[in-house]
């Protein structure tokens, strides 16, 4: 059981969500940053999909009230234990009594903390995940606040110190051309209707910096930027939605579609980024410039193998050092 | 690949060695004997006068917790976990081990000075010494 | 009007390396969605699909991996598709949904009826007397989008989406109907409200409508 001490604006619940109910209009939901929540898990022993607290806003403060391993992980939240400083993407053993304080990380957006046994709250239509419209899963299918009780799977086990080299040591993307220091580089297909965009407006896709602009969300990242337009204007029949997807409305601003997009739409859509690189996405705050990059079928599944490569990496390592409790 | 924990429990033996100025130990079980001996040159020069009255305590050696490089700041970091020439408290994170992809702390067995025996970025086994320090009274 | 896709042959895509779109030729009719329905039931027990999404004369595939060999499945899928039949869902259920239609959750009743030559009691009477059939579920919880509205209440999306449309709203855009299950935004037109229990997350499955399932609205009141 931890207790929530912050007023913890937007922080909920999330595991990988429901990848399979949208035929019944419910979407994915789940952590934006799927890779920091699987391997806080990892270094906990949990299971990788293990429910965890996605927290974008800061501070974020919480009690423990029974002893619990811990793990931080994604942006570096300058994580403090008790005032004494953690690393990133680093897991302890914790006591009952202590508290646990997140701050605004200086690089990236959202931080994970994951907890011996992962937060157990009620599965709804399979998942932990929070949907906060519909109120479905989640704690009580709401954002935390000031207060929460929130309940986890097992007691700690005194676990001692230890970290994971963070994925974005490893699984580097060279900087495209023309981006700026900071620019956060992430690879598209070009999708749907992509062909239906003028040639100007492809050349822009490609050229520009998309700043994610204030009403961005877990829902959707509206992306300002260059104006694109398509040949003729297109009506579209509603279809199957997933995370990545960028959809043009009428206005001629692009939106990524994100963890909590509905679970169809009627855009046009021109591309998606690829699911290697949503995580991503999840770590670009609010004013970040995106650049897309170019990429076919293959060389987007070879970067979804080298993300797997490196969580089934880090699985071996952490079981074959005994890293659970050791 | 040996199993963890039989590193584990010899090294453990070897740090209780070191602790007690015990140089040679010889252990016989079931099917195997374990005979661990510390080489003179392993020792620091200090450990030899553990148990007399010194007039400056010895300098104590920080050991690698694990077998690994040794890093001396954080991956997602953009500076040392040590300020050249700072002096250290027992129980501070001085460097990291890194394991394949996970890191480990080295932490500070005394207060004092420390002065690293290995480079960054240096292989080392489990419990090879990586640093010394030298104890001082704070002020 | 914007131009529809309008496609002679059917269009297969990724839709990135978790999902495929398979796009039906043709107009956008009953008989091409009763076929989407049949390649739905058949991809859905493909062993590298997660889950089989109808969407309007669409149909997309998830995976739980990329798959190493996508032209197979765009094989598999055209197959399917010229395997397909028209005809309606075996186990088709009549779903009947009581509206109160205009008032403050009914905002666009009388700017529709307008638009239409109506009055307002005529345009929900319009609006009532169909039998929709539920195309696809998507969008939102729940959410049927319906196919049968009358042609003379076909209203393009809104220009300016409503900010906040209430759960239980019974809208309209083009030439579908809907009603919604919870609270958000829309580019639809709200002509009114009902209490029917259409998604229910602590049940499975946890939406009332299925595609093939027919709707009839019934008129609780009007408030014109």
């Amino acid at each position: 059981m931890i207790e929530i001490l912050s007023d913890a604006p937007l922080a909920t619940v999330q595991d990988f969500g429901r990848p399979d109910r949208r035929r019944y209009g419910v979407g994915t939901s789940g952590a934006m940053d799927r890779l920091a929540l699987a391997t806080g898990n990892i270094l906990l022993g949990n299971p990788e999909d293990a429910a965890g607290i996605e927290v974008p806003l800061f501070p974020f403060r919480v009690r423990l009230d029974a002893d619990l391993d811990i793990a931080v992980t994604g942006a570096d939240a300058r994580a403090t234990l008790d005032g004494a400083p953690l690393p990133p993407w680093w897991r302890i053993g914790a006591r009952a009594g202590q508290e646990l304080e997140l701050r605004h990380p200086l690089r990236g957006a959202r931080a994970y903390l994951t907890l011996s046994g992962g937060i157990d709250v009620p599965r709804v239509l399979g998942a932990r995940a929070t949907q906060l419209r519909g109120a479905i899963g989640g704690f009580e299918g709401r954002a935390l606040k000031r207060g929460d009780r929130v309940p986890t799977g097992r007691i700690g086990t005194a676990a001692a110190p230890l970290g994971a080299v963070p994925p974005d040591a490893v699984l580097t993307l060279p900087a495209p051309s023309g981006a700026a220091e900071g620019d956060i580089a992430v690879r598209v297909l070009p999708v749907g209707e992509y062909a239906e965009l003028t040639p100007e407006s492809r050349a822009a896709f490609w050229r520009s910096g998309w700043v994610v602009t204030p009403q961005s969300n877990r829902a959707g990242y509206r992306l300002g930027g260059a104006v694109l337009e398509t040949v003729r204007k297109l009506e579209m029949r509603s279809y199957g939605v997933v995370p990545g997807l960028i959809q043009l409305p009428p206005g001629g601003a692009p939106i990524i579609q994100l963890s909590d997009a509905n679970a169809t739409g009627g855009y046009p859509k021109i591309g998606t980024v690829i699911e290697a690189d949503l995580w991503r996405l999840g770590q670009a705050p609010i004013g970040a410039t995106l650049r897309f990059v170019e990429v076919d079928y293959q060389a987007a599944r070879a970067a979804w193998l080298a993300v797997e490569d490196y969580l089934t990496k880090l699985r071996r390592h952490a079981a074959w050092q005994g890293a659970a409790g050791r | 690949m040996s199993r963890p924990t039989e590193i584990d429990e010899i090294a453990g033996l070897l740090a209780a060695m070191e602790a007690a100025g015990v140089a040679e130990v010889e252990i016989e079980g079931p099917d195997a004997r374990l005979h661990l001996r510390l080489e003179p040159e392993g020792m620091p020069a200090g450990a030899a006068q553990a148990r007399e009255p010194a007039e400056t305590a010895p300098p104590t050696l920080c050991r690698a917790p694990a077998a690994g490089f040794l890093l001396l700041q954080h991956p997602a970091a953009g500076r040392p976990l040590l300020a050249p020439g700072a002096p250290v408290a027992a129980g501070d994170t001085v460097a990291l081990i890194r394991t394949g992809l996970l890191l480990r702390p080295v932490t500070a067995p005394a207060t004092g000075r420390l002065r690293w025996l290995v480079e960054s970025g240096a292989l080392l086994g489990y419990g090879t010494p990586l640093a010394e320090i030298e104890p001082q009274i704070p002020h | 009007m914007p131009a529809d896709l309008g496609l002679d042959v059917p269009r297969i895509g990724l839709l990135g390396t978790s999902a495929m779109l398979f796009d039906a030729p043709g107009a956008f009719d009953l008989s091409v969605q009763q076929r989407i329905w049949a390649m739905a039931r058949e991809a859905a027990l493909w062993p590298e699909v997660v889950e089989a999404v109808p969407g309007m004369t669409n149909l997309m595939l998830s995976f739980a991996s990329p798959p190493a060999d996508p032209g197979a499945l765009e094989e598999r899928l055209l197959r399917a598709w010229e395997a397909s039949e028209p005809g309606p869902v075996a186990d088709s259920r009549l779903v009947e949904v009581p509206v109160v239609y205009g008032g403050t959750l009914g905002p666009d009743l009388a700017p529709v009826a307008a638009q239409a030559g109506l009055t307002p009691v005529q345009a929900a009477e319009l609006h009532a007397a169909a039998e929709y059939v539920v195309y696809a579920v998507g969008s939102s919880p729940g959410f049927g989008y319906l196919g049968g509205l009358d042609e003379r209440l076909f209203v393009p999306r809104r220009a300016v989406p409503l900010l906040r449309a209430e759960g239980g709203s019974v809208m309209i855009a083009g030439r579908q109907a809907g009603v919604t299950t919870a609270a958000g935004p829309t580019g639809w037109h709200v002509l009114g409200h009902s209490t029917a229990p259409l998604f229910d997350a602590s049940r499975d499955p946890p939406a009332l409508l299925r595609p093939g399932d027919r709707v009839r609205f019934r008129i609780a009141r009007i408030e014109a």
